[in-house]
């Protein structure tokens, strides 16, 4: 550790060199590398935390960069999560960096979330939070929210030993809201919000001052007026790996090979566009593109079971997926039916 | 009648145009604001959360208004 580096804070009574020691064995994983995460990333890096992740699918655009200023015009079109990585680590070589250049997804993120001591929710996803909270709450993990609404933000710790969670607050997902995309946002809110998160996560690595658990900071910084929001926590033994399942990761798809489904009484359904080729005939073929199906239901109404294939057997999954919804018996062909041979026209 | 000031943050004032308006209820009950916020914003009563005196209510229980209790109508917000 370099002392000099974080003498100023060393030198704070709440810190001193134990609670430095302290800020370089906890990790962090921040979830977003947007307007949020670029505030809180540098300045959760600057106060030394041992090891930061950054997890965010995204690339760069230019409406980005008046917020999100780890970027530059030159990184435009690349990976957030890379060019945030690349940025920092350079910065702030002591710190132990990990990119993770995809959205969080359900499937990973318990895995994930079980490396890290707090997770900082720096996401423009009401979706996203709520994942973010149920996988929380499933592996006991802390973590510091933030969301912004043009001149204000919303900020709040949860699941802190059994304090209240996204869901005490807010139990369900709203039906109408709007992103920075849509409601606008100056830069300087957002940055506001970040550092706001970053104190939070200090100030737990450090266990001192206190934490906004059980209730929810609201900041105007049009007229600079704070409003503290206390709310009763909940019972949440609800969210458990059944709930978070259900909730978040699709049901695997209902196989059959081609040939046991030749054998029963059902529709072979083509989800691919129609001029793509091979162009395919066959006894009780149908094609409906995907994007198209929802509309077309109607078509497969009379139909015992459905099984569907189309070029690589993604585009499969996701109509299954929504077929599944509307109670149809669907299957997918087993490993996209090579026996429906899609380069010579026939079927084999 | 019960006149009261209601707080408004976020989207909820950007919808109802104001952060700040008094309204009148009879009984002085959470359901009636929120009836009249439905009624009068078209607001999804699921996406509205009400605090008295800055602490969140179930909009469930049905809590009492005092005439000089704080109120606001807040909502999640998306944006990061």
């Amino acid at each position: 550790m370099k002392i000099e580096k974080y003498i100023r804070q060393i030198s704070l009574p709440q810190v001193g060199e134990a609670g430095q020691q302290k800020l370089g064995q906890v990790s962090v994983l921040v979830v977003g590398a947007g307007g949020l995460g670029n505030a809180v990333l540098p300045y959760l890096a600057a106060s030394g935390i041992g090891a930061i992740g950054i997890i965010d699918g995204d690339t760069i655009t230019m409406s980005n960069l008046h917020r999100q200023i780890l970027f530059s015009e030159n990184d435009l079109h690349q990976l957030k999560a890379k060019v945030a990585y690349e940025r920092l680590r350079t910065q702030f070589p002591e710190v132990s960096f990990v990119a993770y250049t995809e959205f969080l997804a359900a499937e990973s993120a318990l895995t994930l979330f079980k490396d890290y001591d707090v997770i900082v929710d720096a996401t423009d996803s009401i979706d996203i939070r709520y994942l973010i909270n149920d996988a929380c709450v499933l592996t006991n993990k802390p973590f510091v929210h933030a969301s912004v609404y043009r001149f204000q933000f919303q900020i709040a710790t949860f699941n802190i030993d059994g304090s209240g969670t996204y869901r005490c607050l807010y139990p369900y997902p709203p039906k109408t809201v709007q992103n920075c995309a849509e409601a606008g946002v100056m830069p300087s809110t957002v940055a506001i919000a970040g550092l706001y998160q970053a104190n939070e996560v200090i100030k737990y690595a450090l266990g001192i001052g206190e934490l906004i658990i059980n209730k929810l900071l609201l900041v105007d910084t049009l007229t600079n007026k704070q409003h503290q929001f206390s709310y009763q926590k909940k019972d949440h033994t609800y969210i458990n790996q059944i709930f978070y399942e259900k909730e978040y990761m699709k049901q695997p798809a209902e196989l059959i090979s081609f040939e046991d489904a030749l054998k029963q009484d059902g529709l072979f359904l083509d989800v691919r566009q129609p001029d793509e080729e091979p162009k395919l005939a066959f006894e009780n073929y149908l094609q409906i593109p995907l994007q198209n199906l929802e509309e077309n239901l109607f078509q497969l109404s009379g139909a015992n079971r459905i099984f569907i294939f189309c070029q690589s057997g993604k585009r499969s999954v996701v109509a299954h997926h929504i077929l599944k919804k509307h109670q149809l018996a669907v299957f997918c062909l087993k490993d996209n039916a090579p026996e429906i041979d899609k380069k010579n026209h026939k079927v084999l | 009648m019960m006149r009261m000031k209601i707080n408004y943050f976020g989207e909820i004032a950007d919808i109802t145009k104001q952060t700040t308006e008094h309204v009148e209820l009879k009984d002085g009950l959470v359901s009636e604001l929120l009836s009249y916020l439905l009624t009068k914003y078209k607001l999804h009563v699921e996406d509205m959360h009400i605090a008295v005196n800055h602490e969140i209510v179930s909009t469930y229980e049905d809590v009492s208004i005092r005439e000089h209790d704080e109120v606001a109508v807040l909502s999640p917000f998306a944006g990061g």
